[in-house]
């Protein structure tokens, strides 16, 4: 073949393409093109996307924690505003939004034009009505009654629904494309600018089940509402409902304790099934209203809740940690006895009301004294100096490795999204601080009876006394049971790792149950008031002098039982003018005998099998 | 070109400009090409001055660049989910563009040879053409594989190897692509054995040939499962983008919606009105014919076939005075390069093709695609130039 013919044949060979596409253009252009321009002018073709309804979260007996309500929701289409002042002007009239946040709303999302925007969540009937009025006249406004989170007790674990942030926004928007590239499959799960998402709590820990997935309809209706079924219709995808959420929480044993605790006065209580470590009870006070958040939030408010001096936005279990006080003597108890430095019997300094050291004089809380005490007899009567005269025998190393050995400052790994780790201060450390190791023993007399650098959550302490109960089992704190509704199929595994073991000879922690046993229920213990007849009581109080003001901060730990142990309750009450024996052990004690007396017969099958089955 | 190119950043302005009220919102994306576009001169005139011989020297260290940067690109973080970019600063690469002219450029040299055999250049092209490929494979950037497959074609149809040998080589390539309906593949196995018996080969080569396209066939669904579900997905995705509707395929619905909707005249500059659904990500890049096509109608998207054909034709007229057996197959590749690559974007925004990441030449944005292409323009008007005949 000739060159030129060879062009020529070329030539005509790549034109072939080009006029499939000239056929297929003069096709959809001028043959079709009056369908598609009616199509295009009124947008009659879209995705609607349907979101999932959000798992509700329920108590172990199927009473509501959070659940849906409906609301009515303000939304603007920016690419149908015709005169972006006169819209901003007519909502800043009628709704807490001002202008400028409108106008920086919409300038966000200016390259989306056809992206809708909330305006604002949960309008009242009233408003509603007001604006319903007027909205003809702002083509580019309109309402939707969508899902708003409920939640029927105001607390700090199943934290709240808002939403979504810019950030938030762009880190699922990421993920979500990688999912899609690998598998060219458009993703359910997609969030839209507009979405609510787990903030806090369980609702942040849970977002994945909770949320569901995504369903899409393609709507191709004409004017008149006809569909016109210009492309395939069966392209629709239902959306899948987020799971249910069974917790652990027995709720009335909750409303109980909320009822009981003192009032204006903040603090925590924890009760936990000792077998499991399921959380039966999660209450930090001061509380906050949690359905604001599901609401536009006014700033006012939010500014109120973050500048509170109690912080009532703090989840006092798991994020504020406290000396343990003298519930910590239980652990100069396992070090000494383990570590073979005294004996179950050895006596130590006779308690005269105070203890000299150097030239400082450490006082017990009994300031006539408990006289000359045995061991299990200083824990009963929580007697300060047995353990001022202990803890100088005892290495600060030692008390160290103790608390590392017992994971008693890692997080418990409960299924909250935060925790604070807790601290005790090292060797090391108080070099650094102090410029010599000479003053540490001063310090340490301080650590002896939980005061001074040691700092622990009340989730720490509790697991601590939990494992105590368990004979040495360390459980991890857990209020996830399981899913319900449409994958409930679905376990998720909270408990994955095998428990962990408290470092302490079984003699020793026999000695300890013994101790704390007759600290609650001999005359003159100092967790007398946490006595309950018909079931044996374990505890210890505690009473931590702090800088936060005059008042201490009161401690119960301990747990009880019948056959075995049940329940383990840690009492913690900020600031309050008494002790751990007088205030937080009786508190202690009305919880349990509440437990015994209503909530343990209508236990049945609930407890313990969470994960059984 | 040049026309190409401003049409380009006209456009690009026009698509990411937006209406809400009185306001209107334009993205700076039009500068950044006009930047690209510079850039992409200045390299012109390099390859364009740069002497042959040491242009020759080049050829086989710039194939391993290609390879190597398609190598990176595999362990970069993703950019919109997939790993086409290597960062550079502020500027993004995409190594695909590159690595198809450096193995055009690599190929024709290696098939250029005199006196090759017909085994020595399917040896060749396996050595050279393989590699890209399976890198692009793993991206994944199917979009690009595809155009390889069609360079890859259209240099060996235009190398010495005979046509025999030329159906042996596709053969099992079409036995893949029929394995997923049988009635086709049986038409293909009769159509093989009778075009083979064309050529009066023995009766063994041929009846190999069908037992091997056989194998093939029956090999295909142990393949088949063996690849992950999404690997499955991704594929079943590729040929028919209606599984994902609300991803590629809505896409593609929407961009025809643009494009009817634009008439014979089109709604006029910066009119358009489809643009500014968000369903339509890439309406400045992969999208954009849909964009020419709704505000300057079937008169505007003639208008600019016409361009690019006539891009096209003239490429091919430069074989008329280019004698050299390896600068005619790089022309050839170049050639294929472009008219596939425009072809399969006008296909994908009409909605007649499936919905694979694939730039307009000169049009979209992307600063690699312009300057790839360009290079490859410049690489023709180099040998144009060598030959002195500057048409």
């Amino acid at each position: 073949m000739s060159n030129v013919n060879r062009i020529k044949l070329l030539s005509a060979i790549f034109i072939i393409p080009f006029l499939i596409l000239t056929v297929f253009l003069f096709r959809f252009q001028i043959l079709e093109g009056a369908k598609y321009k009616r199509i295009a002018e009124f947008n009659f073709v879209r995705v609607q996307t349907i979101y999932p309804i959000r798992g509700e979260i329920y108590d172990r007996h199927f009473r509501p924690i959070a659940v849906n309500e409906p609301a009515t929701n303000l939304y603007i289409l920016p690419a149908r505003v015709k005169d972006l002042t006169e819209v901003a002007a007519f909502i800043s009239q009628h709704l807490p939004v001002t202008q400028e946040e409108l106008r920086e709303m919409i300038h966000q999302n200016r390259f989306r034009a056809y992206q809708e925007l909330i305006v604002y969540r949960n309008l009242e009937y009233a408003q509603v009505v007001e604006l319903a009025e007027q909205l003809e006249r702002y083509p580019s406004l309109f309402f939707r009654t969508e899902n708003m989170r409920h939640y029927t007790r105001d607390n700090h674990f199943t934290g709240y629904v808002g939403q979504i942030s810019r950030s938030e926004y762009e880190e699922r928007q990421k993920k979500r494309d990688q999912e899609r590239e690998l598998t060219r499959i458009h993703q359910q799960i997609g969030y839209s600018i507009n979405c609510q998402i787990g903030k806090t709590g369980l609702e942040k820990q849970y977002e994945e089940y909770l949320r569901g997935k995504n369903g899409y309809r393609m709507i191709q209706v004409d004017a008149s509402g006809r569909n016109i079924r210009v492309f395939r219709d069966d392209l629709d995808l239902p959306p899948i409902n987020g799971s249910d959420m069974i917790l652990t929480i027995d709720l009335k044993l909750q409303d109980f304790i909320e009822s009981i605790f003192p009032d204006k006065y903040n603090g925590a209580v924890l009760v936990m099934d000792t077998e499991s470590g399921g959380v039966l009870s999660y209450v930090s006070r001061p509380k906050f209203d949690l359905n604001i958040f599901s609401r536009t939030v006014g700033r006012d408010y939010w500014s109120d809740l973050v500048s509170d001096p109690s912080f009532p936005l703090m989840d006092r279990i798991t994020m504020a940690t406290y000396p343990p006080a003298s519930t910590f003597k239980i652990v100069m108890t396992a070090v000494a006895l383990d570590n073979g430095l005294i004996q179950p019997n050895t006596r130590l300094a006779r308690c005269t009301g105070s203890y000299q050291y150097g030239n400082r004089t450490y006082r017990c809380w009994n300031r006539d004294g408990h006289g000359s005490l045995a061991l299990s007899d200083a824990i009963k009567h929580s007697c300060n100096v047995y353990f001022f005269d202990l803890s100088v025998r005892v290495d600060l190393q030692l008390i160290d490795e103790f608390m590392h050995n017992n994971y008693l400052l890692d997080k418990t790994g409960i299924d909250l999204p935060t925790e604070r780790r807790g601290f005790f201060p090292s060797v090391d450390w108080y070099v650094n601080r102090l410029g010599s190791s000479s003053l540490i023993t001063g310090h340490k007399i301080n650590l002896a009876i939980g005061q001074g650098e040691v700092l622990l959550t009340p989730l720490q302490v509790g697991t601590f006394f939990n494992a105590i109960a368990n004979d040495g089992r360390i459980k991890k704190p857990y209020l996830f049971s399981r899913l319900i509704g449409r994958e409930n199929d679905r376990t998720i595994e909270v408990n994955p790792n095998k428990d962990k073991i408290l470092n302490i000879s079984s003699e020793t922690l026999k000695f300890i149950q013994e101790s704390i046993y007759r600290g609650v229920n001999e005359s003159g213990g100092t967790g007398i008031g946490a006595r309950v007849p018909g079931c044996r009581v374990y505890g210890k109080t505690g009473t931590a002098q702090n800088a936060t003001g005059p008042e201490p901060h009161v401690w119960f730990a301990g747990y009880a039982g019948w056959d075995t142990p049940e329940i383990t309750v840690v009492v913690l009450i900020e600031n309050y003018p008494g002790t751990g024996g007088s205030t937080a052990a009786p508190l202690a004690g009305r919880i349990i005998r509440y437990y015994q007396d209503e909530i343990r017969p209508t236990n049945g099958l609930a407890l313990g099998v969470d994960h059984n089955e | 070109m040049l026309i190409l190119m401003t049409i380009g950043v006209i456009i690009i302005y026009s698509a990411l400009t937006f209406q809400i009220g009185e306001e209107r919102h334009t993205s700076n994306e039009y500068l950044k090409q006009l930047t690209w576009i510079v850039i992409s001169l200045i390299f012109f005139l390099i390859i364009i001055l740069i002497p042959y011989p040491l242009f020759d020297l080049i050829i086989i260290p710039a194939y391993f660049v290609g390879l190597a940067m398609l190598l990176i690109v595999l362990s970069m973080p993703q950019i919109k989910g997939a790993t086409r970019w290597i960062m550079l600063g502020p500027f993004q690469l995409q190594p695909a563009e590159f690595a198809k002219i450096t193995t055009i450029l690599l190929l024709a040299k290696a098939l250029a040879k005199p006196y090759i055999t017909d085994m020595q250049i399917l040896v060749r092209l396996v050595v050279i053409g393989a590699p890209p490929i399976l890198l692009l494979l793993l991206q994944p950037d199917l979009g690009s594989t595809v155009i390889f497959g069609a360079i890859i074609f259209a240099i060996l149809a235009f190398s010495d190897l005979s046509d025999y040998w030329l159906i042996l080589t596709i053969s099992p390539f079409i036995a893949i692509a029929t394995s997923f309906y049988i009635p086709a593949f049986i038409v293909f196995i009769i159509l093989l054995i009778l075009v083979l018996n064309r050529f009066n080969l023995a009766w063994i080569t041929i009846g190999f040939t069908a037992v091997f396209n056989i194998f093939i066939f029956f090999l295909m669904p142990f393949i088949w499962n063996g690849l992950k579900e999404y690997q499955q997905n991704r594929i079943l995705t590729f040929l028919d983008p209606t599984r994902d509707p609300l991803g590629s395929g809505y896409q593609a619905i929407q961009s025809r919606i643009a494009i009817g909707s634009g008439l014979f005249q089109g709604k006029g500059f910066l009119e358009g009105t489809q643009k500014s659904l968000n369903f339509l990500p890439e309406r400045h890049t992969d999208f954009v014919f849909s964009v020419i096509a709704e505000e300057f109608g079937f008169l505007g998207s003639m208008i600019l076939i016409f361009i690019f054909y006539f891009f096209i034709y003239r490429l091919i007229r430069s074989l008329k005075v280019i004698s050299d057996k390896e600068q005619r197959l790089v022309i050839m590749g170049i050639i294929t390069l472009f008219a596939s690559q425009i072809t399969i974007n006008i296909a994908i925004n009409l909605g007649i093709f499936p919905t694979t990441g694939l730039p307009l030449p000169f049009v979209s944005y992307g600063g690699s695609s312009l300057l790839a292409n360009t290079i490859a323009v410049a690489i023709i008007m180099k040998y144009l130039t060598e030959k002195s005949f500057i048409r």
